[in-house]
């Protein structure tokens, strides 16, 4: 599959100046930040299943623009640490509303079921094309992870593993079998295509 | 037109697809020290709005706390005397130290008392002392003629299982007599009612010969029990 370009993400020297900006505290570089990377770490965390993505990708930024100063690497080593932090906090906001959805349950048993008890499922309807949210539905969520950093976040096998905290190894095993996953459920399926695939 | 295409080419489009985020509108400003940062930068007083709007994790705000408990100077004190009264208590649970007002150590649990079965087999002589299972006195030191415990006279036939006048041992006209099935009230030695009067504590009698020698008369004294009384190979404790 070919390569995609992303014209919006700086490459290595344009990085360097970047990061460079912010040491100096100038606005603009930050704000060059946050719209360079935040489009991706909201896909990633909505399809993660986060209940408010503006709102969980604000706190990431800010929790990235906070600790800046002390951030010293290249561009991937940067979206990498993005990333780990946006799962972290998807995590946080995860466990608060496990307990807040206990407290909800008592009174209301029938509010969860509505869900469908899987969040991170039910998120992925808003994704950008409902098929494809469809089709993520249905992968075991580690798969779903990998290939969510792998694509959306086009991180490496290396910087998913070290974003995941699994082996490399493990991470290129799971990105093949969600892929075949994927395979075998548009194979089971059968669902044509209107337009060709742009790749 | 509708066209069919193949797995990969799905698989490609719906990859695809997913990456295709760059096209999205960019994410909302929603929070109002973003806001500031994108207007003045990170604020340099120390005082920044960057924390203000982060939700704290708990592991991070337990840590503070923690540490401001450990900075100040009533931390310290209540932290010291917590290990101080904890050291203390282990001394005196250890018994290195004697502290008055603490418990003293927990009191050797005694086993409770169990009664023990007494055994099938009897373990005392005949007539000899108090019965090893509790059945009453012995006749030992009174002579023929004098009042027994169960105040009947002492027999001078019942020191042992010697023959009597009649060639018959002793405990043969037992057994003779318990088939006729007569209870023997007061019996201080026999376990089995029906079984004539023994000699007190005469237990090889009671125990050995009755249950298994006893034709009839045994199992008729059994049937004369009332219910729930023990038969005869179980203890009966009489005073």
């Amino acid at each position: 599959m070919a390569r995609r370009d992303k014209p919006t993400t700086p490459d290595g020297e344009a990085f360097e100046t970047l990061l460079a900006a912010t040491h100096s505290n100038a606005p603009w570089a930050f704000e060059r930040l946050f719209t360079t990377y935040a489009p991706r770490v909201r896909a990633y965390v909505r399809a993660r299943g986060s209940a408010e993505p503006e709102e969980l990708t604000n706190d990431v930024f800010l929790a990235v623009f906070n600790s800046l100063r002390g951030f010293s690497g290249d561009e991937a080593a940067f979206r990498s640490w993005i990333f780990t932090i946006a799962r972290n906090r998807l995590i946080d906001e995860r466990r608060r509303l496990d307990r807040r959805v206990v407290t909800v349950s008592v009174g209301a048993a029938g509010a969860h079921d509505a869900v469908g008890g899987d969040v991170e499922a039910e998120a992925l309807v808003n994704i950008t094309s409902d098929w494809v949210a469809d089709q993520l539905a249905k992968l075991s969520p580690d798969q779903r992870d990998v290939l969510l950093l792998r694509i959306v976040a086009d991180c490496t096998i290396d910087q998913i593993a070290r974003i995941l905290g699994k082996r490399p190894g493990a991470v290129k095993a799971l990105q093949r079998r969600g892929l075949a996953a994927l395979r075998a459920i548009l194979n089971r399926e059968g669902v044509p295509l209107d337009q060709p695939a742009d790749v | 037109m509708r066209t069919e295409y193949s797995t990969e080419d799905r698989l490609a489009a719906l990859l695809h697809q997913l990456g295709q985020v760059d096209d999205l509108p960019g994410p909302r400003v929603v929070r109002p020290a973003l806001a500031a940062i994108f207007e003045r930068g990170i604020p340099t007083d120390g005082t920044g709005p960057l924390g203000a709007d982060l939700p704290i994790p708990r592991r991070r705000r337990m840590l503070t706390v923690l540490g401001t408990a450990l900075t100040t100077l009533t931390g310290k004190v209540v932290l010291g005397t917590a290990i101080a009264a904890a050291g203390v208590g282990a001394a005196h649970s250890s018994g290195v130290v004697d502290v008055p007002g603490l418990p003293d150590k927990a009191p050797a649990v005694e086993s409770p008392a169990v009664d023990t079965p007494a055994s099938d087999h009897a373990v005392d002589s005949p007539g000899g002392g108090d019965a090893a299972d509790g059945r009453g006195a012995g006749n030992d030191g009174l002579a023929p003629g004098d009042a027994g415990v169960d105040g009947d006279e002492v027999s001078d036939r019942a020191t042992s299982g010697e023959p009597q006048e009649d060639g018959r041992e002793f405990g043969t006209s037992i057994a003779e007599d318990a088939t006729s099935g007569t209870p023997a009230d007061g019996a201080v030695g026999g376990t089995d009612a029906g079984q004539p009067e023994t000699p007190a504590g005469n237990a090889d009698t009671a125990d050995e010969h009755a249950p298994d020698e006893l034709p009839a008369g045994g199992g008729t004294a059994d049937e004369h029990l009332p219910d729930g009384t023990p038969s005869t190979d179980a203890p009966v404790d009489r005073p």
